[in-house]
């Protein structure tokens, strides 16, 4: 990137600025001087000659001029828009492309708070200066040249007397603008003491009241602020003295044209007239504004120079990965990896002086599968990374005789597989992480650069996956390698199915509740779950559902709307329902904030336990506090609605908040606003709405919930397994588990995965790796967080699987290499041993020392 | 309210000692409420560890698996015991087995959420540090003992 800012804002948008360029000269060079000339002509050939035709005839002139003038500017201030915000644009992304391309030892020491700081908020200030960076200089100072050489033509003595004091004014100003600026910076580093002081006061309250030195901070803190009085007050006089100055000079000027331009009319009235002497008074006024912009203009100059050249340097880091192309395609044919390594004096050096990889030798046939042990800081992690061609490095290191470095992006990206110990993982769904490998724009014209459908970012063919279908099957299958089948099961219970898109899954789950039913009644399962009953109050289910108590396509009839909603609000009224939803509303209301105010928005706990969400946070947090003053009854109608709808999220048998528990009056209240609900429904959505019915799926449900047709009473343990065992049973006896797992599929991991356990990701991240078939496998601790069992069962299911092709892992514990082919033991960067499992177990060496060390016996 | 209660019982639990109010509703509401009949499994030794438990209501016994096969109870927990935070804090598996001796009700708090408050609380963190070195302190003391004797 262009280290300087003008370089790089003409070769970046070359053509508008010259556009630009050009505008202004005729601006400030043609239409400025043609105006101050018809102004003198106006008042000398018309009105003192009495000429009207010709006032007429100038006049129109002139306006056609500020019409012409008017209309070019608009152009210009839209071309410096559009400058500003494409240069602007192209920058973020430039940047964001460089993130990517950092090498990744470099994110060890730097903050993404920063990063994005720089890339959303400093680098806005750099686009509007884009815009004007050629222009404002190139239009003012045709302005000005522009005025000066029409002052010259028409008398060029008093032209010179108009500018005589220009020097004097540029050399006073600069030198007390100098001065402020100074005194400025001092008054931030002042008030910066000041702060301290502060800070200091209020922890070291006690020792001040202690010593009673009271007296001696106060005398203290006074002193400080008497002397940034001093400084400001200095920075006052001197604003006022350059403004002082500047109008001075600016009517000294004025006093001087006035002076000689009268002498020169009285005097000799053949070389000058009055209406040159308008336009000349019109025209130094005129010199003033782009004189004050263009001084404005340098000041501006210097910050953006300053601030684009400190985030230049913080994109610009040693070592940056070449550049990439995003319309990279596969190179034709694709070379097939086989995965033989060859590392010949391999150094990597981390943060200028540790040397991870010291001069390393190493060669590994292909197909093999090799375990990677060592102390740690022996270089392991390193390793693997240059070999996933994730990490620089100096020497030579070779894959099937090709130079990694000159390895293609899309080959190593589809071919070569990397797993490391912190398993990363995207918002977005389990299938969205799973299938992150396959994201490669597909054949074909379809998919742009920028935006567009992820849908169409996605090309198993590789794979030999033609439909959807296929694909999830071979993605399931590589979670149930991996051992995520239990938890993509236990999800999909929880998940939702939309019976207008899969109607044959719902169909299915549908006959799975009546074999469900069926069981329960021989096996008095049927205490274990509250079944959805018209007559009977659900206390597993919220107010919400309660009260609708069915489901609808149209959107004013789901729980979330329901408060707002006007046959809702009537239906509540009649049945007495309003005031205790109310008085409900508000008790949960104060216990959310009490409980959630102090909670990051960001937290996983609010978005999986709160009855508000962190959004309507504030909102609740004024409703709570206008509650301690009047009644709920005397809120206007919308915060009354707010509070309903917070009372239509409560479970009671799950949130143990408001006083229900023994309510059976309000319980009886609640069904019969169901009846009243369902009966008077208006026409228009009545087609819609489907009461909870035993023969037919809802929506709305999750997956158990549909096969149970009811809720279970989760509050007891026994109620729980049994009714697990049940639905366990039905779906693995009538091959269920494909069609709950994908349902599982969906499931949204919140933020960066944070509603998976560590365990669940680090399988997600495996799995993503196995589902592009790689004809290389990276791994460095990738299953370190698994239980010790499980562990070594994956390391021998990833080794089996990928028979036949290349797998090369960084094993947490070394009896875990015994799945291995060939064990290389590291230390300090360089390769201490090679052998076998049996080899290196049965000789003294560093891998009996690393086993010793571990407590493993081999 | 039910939570006034819930948090008054928490308060006397060691390892949530000193939370501020709004810590301790947190941690009640966020708690679930689960039923256990006599003789019940609530946890079982060798199981991995998904909630930590407290015992609000009854008693509950707690028993460990020998190599034989053989069970044997070593304590009973009466109510506010707060028991398998060591499992789920190493991410490990149940070492003892608690059965229910009569009716109980728990606290549920599912491992994520217990982390968590673990994590982003300092007050808690420091808790339980405190509570598991005291016990550390005591295990070496008795083997010491063990050791003497």
């Amino acid at each position: 990137m262009e280290t300087n800012l003008y370089r790089y804002i003409v070769r970046r948008s070359l053509r508008p600025q010259l556009l630009l360029i050009a505008i202004s000269f005729v601006l400030g060079l043609g239409l400025n001087p043609l105006m101050l000339d018809l102004s003198k002509r106006i008042i000398n050939s018309a009105v003192r000659k009495g000429n009207l035709e010709a006032l007429v005839w100038l006049c129109a002139m002139f306006l056609g001029t500020v019409l012409a003038n008017g209309a070019l500017k608009y152009v210009k201030q839209n071309l410096e828009g559009y400058i500003s915000e494409t240069m602007l644009r192209n920058l973020r992304s430039e940047l964001y492309h460089r993130i990517l391309r950092f090498p990744l030892p470099h994110f060890r020491n730097t903050s993404t708070g920063q990063l994005v700081a720089m890339i959303l908020g400093e680098v806005e200030d750099l686009g509007s200066f884009f815009g004007e960076a050629l222009s404002t200089p190139a239009f003012h100072g045709a302005m000005l040249v522009g005025t000066i050489l029409f002052m010259l033509v028409n008398n060029p003595w008093m032209a010179l007397m108009g500018v005589a004091l220009f020097p004097v004014q540029i050399w006073l100003v600069r030198k007390l603008q100098r001065k402020v600026s100074q005194l400025s910076r001092e008054r931030v580093r002042m008030v910066r003491g000041l702060s301290d002081q502060i800070q200091e006061s209020v922890g070291g309250i006690q020792e001040i009241h202690a010593n009673d030195t009271v007296a001696f901070e106060s005398r203290g803190f006074t002193g400080q602020l008497r002397r940034i009085f001093q400084v400001r007050f200095r920075i006052y006089n001197l604003k006022y003295l350059i403004k002082w100055i500047n109008n001075l000079l600016e009517k000294l000027g004025q006093f001087l044209l006035l002076f000689v331009g009268g002498w020169f009319i009285i005097t000799r009235p053949e070389s000058f007239d009055v209406g040159g002497l308008v336009a000349f008074l019109q025209a130094y006024a005129q010199l003033n504004e782009p004189w004050r912009e263009l001084v404005n203009y340098f000041q501006q100059k210097e910050n953006a120079r300053v601030k684009y050249e400190q985030v230049i340097a913080n994109f610009d880091p040693p070592g940056l990965r070449p550049e990439f192309s995003l319309d990279e395609r596969l190179p034709e044919p694709i070379p097939e990896l086989a995965g033989a390594y060859e590392l010949r004096q391999t150094s990597v050096i981390l943060d200028g002086t540790t040397r991870a990889l010291d001069q390393l030798q190493l060669s590994t046939p292909p197909s093999q599968h090799v375990a990677v042990v060592g102390a740690s800081g022996s270089g392991k992690s390193t390793l693997i990374l240059v070999l996933a061609k994730l990490c620089g490095y100096t020497g030579n290191a070779t894959l099937d005789g090709m130079e990694l470095a000159q390895l293609p992006n899309a080959v190593a990206g589809r071919q070569i597989a990397y797993v490391g110990r912190e398993a990363r993982i995207f918002t977005g769904t389990v299938f969205d992480n799973l299938i992150y490998g396959l994201r490669h724009r597909p054949p074909g014209p379809s998919g742009d650069g920028e935006g567009g459908d992820d849908d169409l970012w996605l090309n198993p063919t590789p794979l030999g996956v033609s439909d959807r279908a296929g694909l999830i099957s071979h993605v399931l299958e590589a979670a149930r390698l991996v051992g995520l089948d239990d938890d993509l099961y236990a999800l999909g219970l929880r998940a939702t199915v939309d019976p207008g898109r899969q109607p044959e899954t719902a169909e299915r789950l549908l006959a799975a509740r009546r074999l469900v039913m069926a069981r329960f009644a021989g096996e008095g399962g049927e205490a274990a779950v509250e079944f959805f009953d018209r007559g009977r109050f659900a206390e597993y289910a919220s107010i919400g559902e309660n009260i609708l108590f069915g489901h609808s396509t149209a959107r004013s009839l789901v729980p979330e709307q329901l408060a707002g909603y006007g046959h809702f609000r009537r239906v509540i009224e009649e049945v007495g329902l309003r005031e205790p939803l109310l008085t409900l509303g508000t008790e949960i209301a104060r216990e959310m904030v009490e409980i959630f105010k102090d909670i990051p928005a960001d937290h996983e706990l609010f978005a999986e336990f709160s009855l508000i969400t962190a959004s309507e946070l504030p909102e609740y947090v004024r409703l709570v506090s206008r509650l301690e003053r009047t009644g709920p009854g005397e809120l206007p109608p919308e915060d009354q609605d707010r509070l309903v709808a917070l009372s239509l999220r409560l479970v009671p048998a799950r949130h143990r908040l408001g006083r229900i528990d023994e309510d059976t009056e309000f319980r009886a209240k609640v069904v019969a606003a169901r009846q009243r609900f369902a009966e008077t429904l208006p026409p228009e959505v009545a087609a819609t709405f489907v009461p909870y019915d035993r023969e037919r799926y809802f929506a709305d449900g999750t997956v158990l919930e549909n096969m149970l047709f009811g809720k279970v009473l989760a509050t007891s343990s026994l109620a729980v397994k049994k009714v697990n065992a049940i639905v366990d049973q039905v779906i693995t006896t009538h091959g269920l588990r494909e069609l709950v797992m994908e349902a599982g599929l969906d499931y949204h991991v919140g933020l960066a995965g944070s509603r998976l356990s560590p365990a669940q990701r680090q399988r997600v991240a495996l799995a993503r790796a196995l589902i592009k078939r790689p004809q290389i496998l990276l791994l460095d601790e990738a299953v370190s967080v698994l239980e010790p069992d499980r562990r070594a069962e994956l390391h021998q299911r990833v080794t089996t699987t990928l028979k036949g092709r290349t797998v090369i892992a960084v094993v947490d514990r070394v009896d875990l290499a015994r799945y291995y082919d060939r064990i290389v033991v590291l230390d300090a960067g360089k390769v201490a041993d090679v052998g076998t499992y049996q080899e290196l177990a049965a000789r003294e060496g560093l891998f009996r020392h690393l086993a010793v060390q571990a407590g493993v016996s081999l | 309210m039910p939570l006034d209660r819930d948090v008054e019982t928490l308060r006397n639990i060691p390892l949530f000692n000193g939370l501020p109010t709004p810590r301790l509703k947190l941690i009640a509401y966020t708690a679930e409420v689960v039923r256990f009949e006599p003789g019940e499994v609530i946890v079982q030794q060798g199981d991995l560890a998904d909630a930590v438990y407290i015992i609000m209501e009854g008693e509950a016994g707690v028993w460990v698996e020998g190599a034989d096969g053989r069970s044997m109870q070593v304590n009973t927990m009466g109510p506010h015991t707060l028991f398998g935070e060591i499992a789920v804090l190493s991410r490990g598996r149940r070492t003892t087995t608690v059965r229910a001796q009569g009716s109980v009700v728990t606290f549920k708090i599912a491992a994520k959420v217990f982390l968590d408050l673990v994590r982003h609380s300092p007050e808690i963190s420091m808790q339980v540090m405190t509570v598991l070195a005291e016990r550390l302190e005591r295990t070496t003391a008795l083997l010491q003992k063990a050791q003497r004797g």
